[in-house]
């Protein structure tokens, strides 16, 4: 017999250090992702608009007017004074649009974030107990969910509260705050289906069996194993996500439901701009469909290109540019499956 | 626990039971209630230190279930696992993971054993962080230590699982697992997927291991020639039960259960001369619906009106035994 | 059944067949400067492991390379020139050639009954059939191969493993009158047992009805077999041609030895236990960067220095050894003596051959040791 556990002292390594690498090794992928995208044409596009969107988000506040002061003659065009016009009241449309991306974008991305997080987690709690009474419940919750279309489902969760307003605690809920939890509400099941499809998938592969077997605690199994391989299509779905909560709230505001006059929101400055159609203020219309034309545009191309680029294969230890898969041609004609050849010669490749 | 004996198994089980429901549809399921399928049906069997047992059978004779529940990776339905003599059948949370430390399992597939997002060098390190064990500097030094062992070079640490060959790859797979210095180790078809060559260096790998740290080995394997050359004993298994065992060369030079003779004649033989026939009709059947009796008696050739009625009980040969009706 | 043979030509006469991938500049050679002939009723082995490019020649002989390769040499089937002629290649496919492939599961759609995918076969290649007639050539097809006629009616899934793989072989030999089978690792995915079926079928069916096999495998069990005769590859390249005989009694390249020794034979178990098996060392060379000499070189017991890492050696005769004839003493009954090597059958590509050769020395004496 060996002698127990000779040659290694025991211990817990450094703490800070510990999170620090998990940390790192988490973010590398998306970091060397995001140096990739940078060099393939859709990759720019997709960065290039996603920057100025931020720049938009971030920077331009402080650039623009006040949004609601009443700065020049109501419905004049775009000039170089005013860069998208005024509106009927003598609003700068500009300033009105920079504002309405904060609120627009920031409800987006905040209401997609917390329906990743939690979709995935109540997903992969499901995929663990497949077939289960939790499973089972989840499951038959998202579909009610999802049997309503997101277009219904926002403008009623929110129109019903925005009349009386609701207070949690302390902590009172004010328009944005219903809307967005609504959007976050009617954007989870899609993460918790897909979280739980692929880690069903997953559970079942022998690295999973391999890291139980080697002593791993639950939330090693979980994070360290289970979430990184399945993180690719979630993040990919995120992205697409950010999009279609864009345009929810567009249309909510838009039917006067989510985002209330006189505060700007893309769907809002619509709203508006619907009276004035007739008067031919075609300004009006054409900025804030730009807008999110652009950022839907935006990321769809980042989500097609993480879903490319977070592909493994796609790393090489090497430098250099990464290879991207020569043509199979097993694949391609064979109907039998991965020969034994067929492995290898795909290695050498 | 009690002074180390050499006869003493390391692991042992006794009547051990594996057992998966079956998914039927809602009809049969009110006519026949719910059926089970026995992946492994009462097995005893032991490893002793330095010891090489190899437990071959067909697809669907429930070896490698028999191998994950070895390893409380399958439920034990019924039956007892006893490590160094201790039942441990029932161990749970910190008792389980102290056990998992000792016994290791290394996979047919390396591909799909590893996690494909990792560096090799935190592969085998993967057990080492969920133990807990060293510094990360010891550790650095240990995956070194560990990878020259199984014969990988220190710039293959620092590559991607998809970078290194199935061999390589399977290298690897074993590094992890003695990293943990286990006492029992599980290899579950480990050159199925390999290169008759590569295979070759793999299997020499094992049996320096399992020379070298005194490990109890049991190669599961459909690979006969391979199995008798590695192995110290061998038991032949058909559909969740041990049909023979015997010592090695004894098996494979007077088998006396029908099946492990089909087995033997079905393997191809260098001899030109050699034209296989086909000595057993008809294919293994499925697990969920076996046959009464003695399971193999659909395809037996010396099969007896008995056959269909009582399953056979084992009978005892110095260290050769088999289970059938026609052995005497 | 097969129409007499009418040319004295070679069935299957591939000549310089060459197989490459990828970036042009740079190609996976994947199959490099191959000569094989098959004549009518004959059964030609090609062995070799993962990466010698064994699958995708077979593959190329139908032209089912997939469009990323570039393939150039000549493939000749019945003296009809096919390499470059899509068209002539699309008739001679699943008609005068088919093919039988490793996974059963996968060569079948899993939505349509197992008899109506065997009947448009059938329609294919044997048109004059009306209606009936082809449903009893499908279920005479079945029951030949050994599977009851009424299972027509049912899905691939509800099949096992070996019933698919008797399907595709019924598919293969019997639903068009080929002349020639090409098969690739049909018994890899089968329990033993049931490759010892599989063999047998395969070999029943050929003894029956005269068509000529290429069989490819990483099985030197399943060529002993089901060969007359075979080519172990390396690399891409053909390094040794041998009889069945010559193949175990006395592989003359260092590469077949030492791919013969490193399984462990079951009829001389104890004199191999608690000994390891002799393994090559290092791993199949880097077709998109082969080695200039010697493909098989760097991995070499029996290396002769420069000249092996230099120049790449020719496929030449080797010099038989006299044992090779008296290893096995007499041909055992129903085995043609014609499957023992003659002069000039067995050829392989090694320095050593080549030097012997030029000096007249017997070659294959001097390695053996």
């Amino acid at each position: 017999m060996i002698p127990a556990q000779s040659s290694l002292p025991s211990g817990p390594a450094a703490g800070p250090e510990r999170v620090l690498g998990r940390l790192r090794a988490a973010a590398a992928p998306v970091g060397r992702a995001a140096r990739l995208m940078t060099r393939r044409p859709a990759g720019i596009c997709a960065t290039v608009l996603v920057v100025l969107l931020a720049a938009v988000v971030l920077v331009g506040p402080w650039l623009a007017p006040d949004p609601n002061a009443q700065t020049a003659a109501p419905l004049t065009a775009p000039s170089g004074d005013h860069w998208m016009g005024t509106d009927n009241t003598g609003r700068d449309v500009l300033a009105r649009f920079v504002a309405g991306a904060r609120i627009s974008l920031l409800v987006a991305l905040v209401c997609t974030a917390a329906a990743t997080v939690v979709g995935t987690l109540i997903g992969m709690a499901a995929a663990l107990r497949a077939g289960g009474r939790f499973d089972i419940l989840t499951m038959r919750l998202t579909d009610v969910v999802m049997a309503f279309p997101l277009l219904v489902l926002v403008p009623v969760l929110s129109g019903v509260f925005t009349q009386k307003g609701i207070a949690v605690g302390p902590v009172e809920l004010d328009n944005v705050a219903i809307m967005a939890i609504a959007i976050g509400i009617a954007l989870t099941p899609v993460f918790v289906r897909l979280a739980r499809a692929s880690a069903l998938a997953e559970v079942r592969k022998d690295y999973m069996t391999a890291a139980r077997c080697l002593g791993a605690r639950r939330r090693d199994l979980v994070f360290g194993n289970l979430l990184p391989n399945i993180a690719t299509p979630i993040v990919v779905q995120a992205a697409f996500s950010v999009a279609v909560a864009i345009i929810v709230e567009a249309s909510v505001s838009f039917l006067g439901l989510g985002i209330q006059p006189p505060d700007a929101s893309w769907g809002t400055l619509l709203t508006d701009a619907r009276s004035q159609l007739l008067l031919g203020a075609w300004w009006l219309i054409l900025f804030p469909t730009l807008g999110i034309a652009a950022a839907v545009l935006a990321l769809t191309l980042l989500g097609d290109e993480l879903r490319d680029l977070l592909d493994p294969r796609m790393r090489r230890t090497f430098h250099g540019k990464p290879r991207r898969r020569a043509p199979q041609p097993e694949a391609a004609t064979e109907p039998a499956g991965r020969s034994a050849d067929g492995e290898l010669e795909e290695e050498i490749r | 626990m009690n002074a180390p004996d050499a006869a003493e198994p390391v692991i042992a089980a006794d009547n051990l039971s594996v057992r998966f429901p079956v998914h039927t549809g809602l009809r049969e399921r009110l006519r026949t209630g719910r059926r089970q399928l026995h992946a492994v049906d009462g097995v005893s069997l032991a490893v002793r230190a330095s010891e090489t047992v190899a437990l071959i059978g067909e697809s669907g004779s429930g070896k490698s279930t028999f191998g994950k529940a070895l390893l409380h990776l399958e439920t034990a339905h019924a039956g007892a696992i006893r490590f160094h003599g201790d039942d441990v059948t029932a161990a749970t949370g910190d008792r389980l993971r102290e056990l998992r430390r000792r016994r290791q399992l290394v996979f047919q597939n390396p591909y799909a054993a590893i996690n494909r997002r990792r560096l090799i060098r935190d592969v085998i390190a993967e057990p080492l962080r969920y133990h807990q064990l060293g510094r990360a500097d010891d550790r650095r030094a240990r995956v070194h230590d560990l990878a020259g062992l199984v014969g990988l070079s220190p710039e293959h640490l620092d590559r991607y699982p998809h970078e290194l060959s199935g061999g390589q790859l399977q290298r690897v797979v074993i590094a992890r697992a003695l990293a943990l210095e286990p006492e029992f180790l599980v290899a579950d078809e480990p050159t199925a997927s390999l290169d008759v060559s590569v295979g070759a260096q793999i299997v020499n790998l094992f049996a320096d291991m399992r020379d070298r740290f005194g490990l109890a080995l049991l190669y599961i394997s459909h690979d006969l020639p391979t199995v008798a050359h590695l192995a110290d004993r061998i038991a032949v298994m058909y559909l969740g039960r041990i049909v023979e065992s015997a010592p090695a060369a004894e098996l494979v030079e007077n088998p006396r259960h029908p099946y492990t003779q089909v087995l033997l004649a079905s393997v191809p033989r260098r001899d030109p001369g050699h034209r296989r026939t086909a000595p057993a009709r008809g294919e293994v059947p499925d697990a969920a619906d076996r046959p009464s009796g003695c399971h193999f008696r659909t395809r037996c050739p010396l099969a007896m009106p008995v056959c269909a009625e009582q399953v056979p009980a084992a009978q005892v040969h110095g260290e050769h035994m088999v289970a059938c009706h026609a052995a005497t | 059944m097969i129409q007499a043979p009418t040319k004295t030509t070679d069935l299957l006469a591939v000549t310089g067949l060459g197989v490459a991938y990828g970036d042009p500049a740079a190609p996976v050679r994947a199959v490099v400067d191959v000569d094989l002939t098959v004549g009518r009723g004959e059964s030609v082995g090609i062995v070799g492991e993962s990466g010698s490019g064994k699958s995708t020649l077979l593959r190329a002989l139908l032209g089912l390379h997939g469009s990323g390769a570039a393939v150039s040499g000549g493939i000749a089937v019945d003296g009809v020139q096919l390499a470059h002629d899509p068209a002539a290649m699309r008739r001679v496919r699943g008609g005068t050639v088919s093919m039988v492939f490793q996974d059963p599961v996968n060569a079948f759609n899993p939505a349509y009954t197992l008899g109506s995918q065997l009947g448009r076969l059938v329609a294919l290649h044997r048109p004059e059939l009306g209606r009936e007639q082809r449903r009893a050539h499908v279920a005479a097809m079945l029951d030949r191969v050994g599977i009851p006629a009424h299972r027509t009616r049912s899905h691939p899934f509800e099949f096992s493993q070996g019933q698919l793989q008797r399907c595709m072989i019924a598919a293969a030999f019997l639903a068009g009158r080929p002349a020639l089978v090409l098969a690739d690792e049909p018994t890899t995915s089968l329990d033993v047992t049931v490759e010892a079926q599989i063999v047998e079928l395969i070999r029943d069916l050929r003894a029956e009805l005269g068509m000529s096999m290429v069989l490819v495998t990483h099985n030197l069990g399943l060529v002993a077999d089901l060969c007359d005769r075979v080519h172990v590859m390396y690399a891409g390249r053909f390094v040794e041609h041998t009889t069945i005989r010559g193949l175990f009694d006395s592989p003359a390249h260092p590469y077949t030895r030492a791919l013969l020794k490193s399984a462990p034979d079951l009829d001389r178990v104890r004199e191999s236990r608690g000994s390891r098996l002799p393994t090559m060392r290092g791993g199949v060379p880097d077709l998109a960067a082969p080695p200039p000499g010697c493909p098989f070189a760097p991995r070499c017991d029996e290396h002769l220095g420069e000249v092996c890492d230099r120049d790449l050696p020719e496929l030449l005769p080797v010099p038989l050894m006299p044992a090779a004839r008296t290893a096995h003493g007499t041909a055992p009954a129903g085995q043609a003596s014609d499957t023992l090597p003659r002069p000039g059958d067995v050829r392989a590509r090694c320095h050593r051959h080549a030097a012997s050769a030029l000096s007249g020395g017997t070659a294959v004496e001097g390695v053996k040791a």
